[in-house]
């Protein structure tokens, strides 16, 4: 058995006295797109943030079981340490109010000594990994003047400026017109041959284009979880079956 | 019928904000046009560069307003040097840090401190700060521009810290979640991504707190001796544009020159609140960033 | 410190005055010189338990406030430790005010140091040089070094200009502290070696020197080398303390019972017995029938 990049197990989270995630187990690997896919309010992102210790902000969670991150607990090593390796895009785009370059420079200033030209250089890296840099002309404009899908990406590129191993995504297309998702989910297929890639998704069609693997949640838990193929054209559980056929209605 | 309703609503509004234009501009214009009848005496050189006033002089009144502007500067920058940085760090402590028991401590009593009346606050400089100053500083007397500006850095501070929480309050969540996921900490978080996205509110919040310290009188009057001599630092003693009006102007019979010229400096300190203002609007229209 | 205590005074009258629209109550409003306020206080409280219908309003501001009030017509009387000036008789006669100048007390004005400061006495000239700036330093006339601090009044008090006009006669040195009224110089003088001030000797009825922590200076007189002690009531009766002044009262005329009938409590045995209590100066006999006669005068003008 291989070792996982992520793990859960047993894992159970409440929100106050609400249930949100019921005994959930999953093992995801690494350098291969995972999609998170169920209904509305399954606890698709809950479980995604638990990756990260998201919920450390919120005082009302309450988490029980185990997360792994390459086989340790993640509740062993320090928050801050985990989310350098283990980055986030969020479903809204969300630069801050700053320029561009600053944007893309706020991990590396945190967790890095660099001379000024190396961080010029990695700040283009990841813009043109994202396939931004042609579309800025200039870097010191303010990253609010954005489109929405040029903001996304700008999110991606500022998540894998720090090189972490591992990207979750929560449902980044949503706000973003066809071309801009397309571009998005290129972004992604590159992306997944250096990172272990989770995307939450709504979209059964992205889902199919862009990940190896699917779980299929439903009221906080894990119903089905199986190569994409293999859920999409043959799904063992009855739940998974009609929710696909629902979505594609 | 419903139209008549709506054009009548919109002309009362309308209304009452010309309204209340009118007697700021009517304001203005009364300190202004009583305020130039003193140029017809003094000059308007000898009154803004002469270094003593002295309008009941032994030997002849004396209208040089210059060391009344610079002690009025000179206690409210010093007030807001203490201000600002306080009344900000308090705000994001208060906001971001602070476990929930301390906030629920501190709130009320800033509330209260925002409450202390004025002449209170000059009761307190005189009995507790000054002998304080005197003691630590070594200096003859408490009565000086630094118990003013101690004592105006008390009074702007709930202003200050009231408003910039708000600022620091309305600074979306989504945010603070992209620096902690990228690895910050509650500090690096605060300082690098939290205020610089709430600068202009900081930076509005700030101005306030200062349009307060510059029209204040009592407590001014009260603690910095109000001696007419130039001021050359925080520890001599200072007389105000302020004071000199709540001092002076109690006194003097209307139509004379002495009371043309409180006008007139009065009119100074309207122009300096105006430029004050004109200058925070600049600076913050800069560090706003236009959000989608 | 005074002013607004007086403020509240008075609007606790007024709201009184406010809620009694009977006939026959009365109000009056006392304006002015700041070193009066407490004394002119305490006696129309005497007086107010005496007649239950009467209300006194007193509001200090300092002596020109008073005045200026009396020609504004917001007040009947006012309090002042100083004559009118050509300006303010101008005014008045302007204003077709008719007023009666009344000297109802006697004020002597002690100047005080720290309690550690090792001078005991001082004369007019001293003074004088002392608050012009000709001297800056101690130790050139008593055995203490170090710079000296000048605590004085705004130049709205009566004491400034009357201090300035008679004894310094010359123009303040401009880094003289103008603070706000006589217990606040005494405070200060309180906590500063360095520094001179001077008060009304109303202000030192009540707390022995000592306590207070500071020193009222004897003032020497340089023809006969005596020294005059302020807190001596011989010297002061004598005439001998030679910075004295009469303290004023400006009625306007024609003046209503109630101000009439405070005034002669003020000259009244009672009234005169309270100024002493309060370390001022009764009125020596003669000034005392003047001031009666002019009542009367005035009561008839009226009638
Ligand atoms: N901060 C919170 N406090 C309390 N309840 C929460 C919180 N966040 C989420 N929940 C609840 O947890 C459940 C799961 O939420 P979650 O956001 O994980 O759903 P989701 O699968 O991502 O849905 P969607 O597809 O609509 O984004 C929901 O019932 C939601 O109401
Ligand atoms: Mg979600």
């Amino acid at each position: 058995m291989s070792q996982m990049k992520l793990e859960a197990k047993g894992l159970d989270l409440f929100f106050g006295a609400k249930h949100v995630l019921k005994k959930v187990s999953i093992r995801i690997p690494d350098k291969q797109v995972t999609a998170l896919i169920g209904p509305s309010g399954c606890g698709k992102s809950t479980l995604l943030r638990c990756f990260n210790r998201m919920h450390d902000l919120n005082p009302m969670a309450k988490l029980k079981g185990d997360v792994l991150f390459e086989g340790q607990d993640i509740h062993l090593s320090k928050a801050a340490e985990l989310r350098q390796k283990v980055g986030m895009v969020f479903q809204k785009p969300n630069p801050f109010p700053q320029s561009i370059f600053d944007n893309v420079a706020y991990g590396l200033r945190l967790s890095q000594k660099l001379t000024k030209s190396e961080l010029e250089y990695k700040v283009k890296a990841a813009l043109s990994q994202a396939h931004l840099i042609d579309e800025l002309p200039d870097l010191k404009a303010s990253a609010m003047e954005l489109s929405g899908g040029q903001q996304q990406r700008l999110c991606i590129a500022r998540a894998v400026a720090v090189s972490p191993s591992v990207l979750l995504m929560d449902e980044p297309c949503s706000a973003l017109d066809p071309i801009s998702t397309r571009k998005v989910e290129e972004l992604v297929l590159q992306l997944k041959s250096d990172y272990c890639v989770v995307i939450v998704t709504h979209n059964m069609q992205q889902a199919k284009r862009v990940s190896d693997l699917t779980a299929f949640m439903y009221m906080g838990e894990l119903i089905e979880f199986s190569e994409t193929r293999q859920l999409f054209d043959k799904a063992s559980h009855e739940l998974t079956r009609n929710y696909l056929e629902g979505s594609f209605g | 019928m419903r139209d008549r309703v709506n054009r009548l609503m919109a002309l009362i509004i309308q209304a009452c904000a010309l309204s209340s234009v009118l007697v700021l501009m009517g304001i203005f214009l009364m300190l202004l046009i009583n305020g130039a009848m003193l140029f017809k005496e003094v000059s308007v050189f000898d009154f803004l560069t002469g270094m003593t006033w002295n309008p009941g002089a032994f030997d002849g009144p004396a209208y040089g307003a210059l060391s009344l502007i610079w002690s009025t500067i000179l206690v409210t920058i010093g007030a807001m040097l203490m201000a600002i940085p306080l009344g900000i760090a308090m705000a994001a402590f208060m906001s971001e840090v602070a476990p929930r028991f301390w906030r629920n401590l501190l709130k009320p009593l800033i509330e209260l401190l925002a409450g202390i009346p004025s002449v209170v606050l000059g009761f307190i400089g005189i009995e507790l700060i000054g002998p304080l100053l005197q003691k630590y500083l070594g200096l003859s007397t408490g009565f000086n521009a630094l118990n003013g500006s101690i004592l105006l850095c008390l009074m702007a501070l709930p202003t200050i810290i009231s408003l910039s929480e708000e600022a620091i309050r309305a600074v979306p969540f989504s945010f603070k979640e992209a620096s902690y996921g990228l690895g910050a900490g509650k500090w690096e978080t605060l300082i690098k991504v939290t205020l610089p996205a709430c600068t202009s509110g900081l930076i509005a919040s700030s101005m306030l707190g200062l349009g307060r310290a510059l029209g204040e009188t009592m407590t001014v009057l009260m603690v910095t001796g109000n001696a007419l001599q130039f001021p050359h630092g925080f520890y001599d003693s200072v007389r105000t544009l302020t004071s000199t009006i709540a001092i002076e102007l109690g006194e003097v019979a209307s139509g004379t020159t002495h009371y043309f010229a409180l006008f007139a400096v009065a009119s100074l300190l309207f122009c300096l609140c105006l430029i004050i203002n004109i200058a925070a609007e600049a600076i913050a229209a800069k560090f706003r960033y236009r959000q989608t | 410190m005074i002013r607004p205590y007086g403020t509240v005074i008075f609007i606790v009258f007024f709201a009184f005055s406010g809620c009694r629209q009977v006939a026959d109550f009365r109000f009056i409003k006392v304006m002015g010189s700041d070193s009066e306020v407490n004394l002119v206080l305490s006696m129309a409280e005497k007086y107010m338990q005496r007649d239950s219908l009467a209300s006194i309003g007193i509001i200090g501001g300092g002596s020109g406030m008073g005045i200026a009030s009396l020609i504004n017509q917001r007040a009947q009387l006012a309090n002042s430790s100083r004559e009118l000036t050509e300006k303010e008789t101008n005014l008045l006669k302007e204003k077709n005010i008719e007023i009666l100048r009344l000297v109802f007390a006697l004020d002597a004005i002690a100047f005080v140091v720290h309690k550690d400061h090792p001078l005991d006495t001082i004369t007019l000239s001293q003074v004088s040089a002392l608050y012009q700036g000709n001297i800056r330093d101690w130790s050139e006339i008593s055995r203490q070094q170090g710079p000296v601090r000048l605590y004085g009044r705004q130049s709205n008090s009566g004491t400034y200009l009357y201090l300035r006009d008679q004894i310094v006669k010359a123009e303040y040195d401009n880094s003289l502290l103008g603070l706000n009224g006589n217990a606040q110089i005494l405070e200060a003088i309180r906590q500063d070696v360095s520094g001179i001030g001077y008060v009304s000797v109303g202000y030192l009825e009540g707390k022995s020197a000592s306590e207070k922590q500071i020193k009222v200076l004897m003032v020497k007189n340089e023809e006969n080398g005596n020294c005059y002690s302020p807190l001596s009531q011989e010297d002061l009766k004598a005439g001998l303390y030679p910075v004295q002044r009469p303290l004023l009262q400006f009625l306007a005329l024609p003046a209503s019972d109630l101000a009439l009938d405070f005034v002669q409590f003020e000259l009244s045995a009672e009234g005169q017995d309270m100024i002493r209590k309060n370390g001022y100066l009764p009125l020596d006999t003669l000034t005392h029938q003047q001031m009666l006669k002019a009542l009367t005068k005035a009561r008839q003008h009226e009638g």
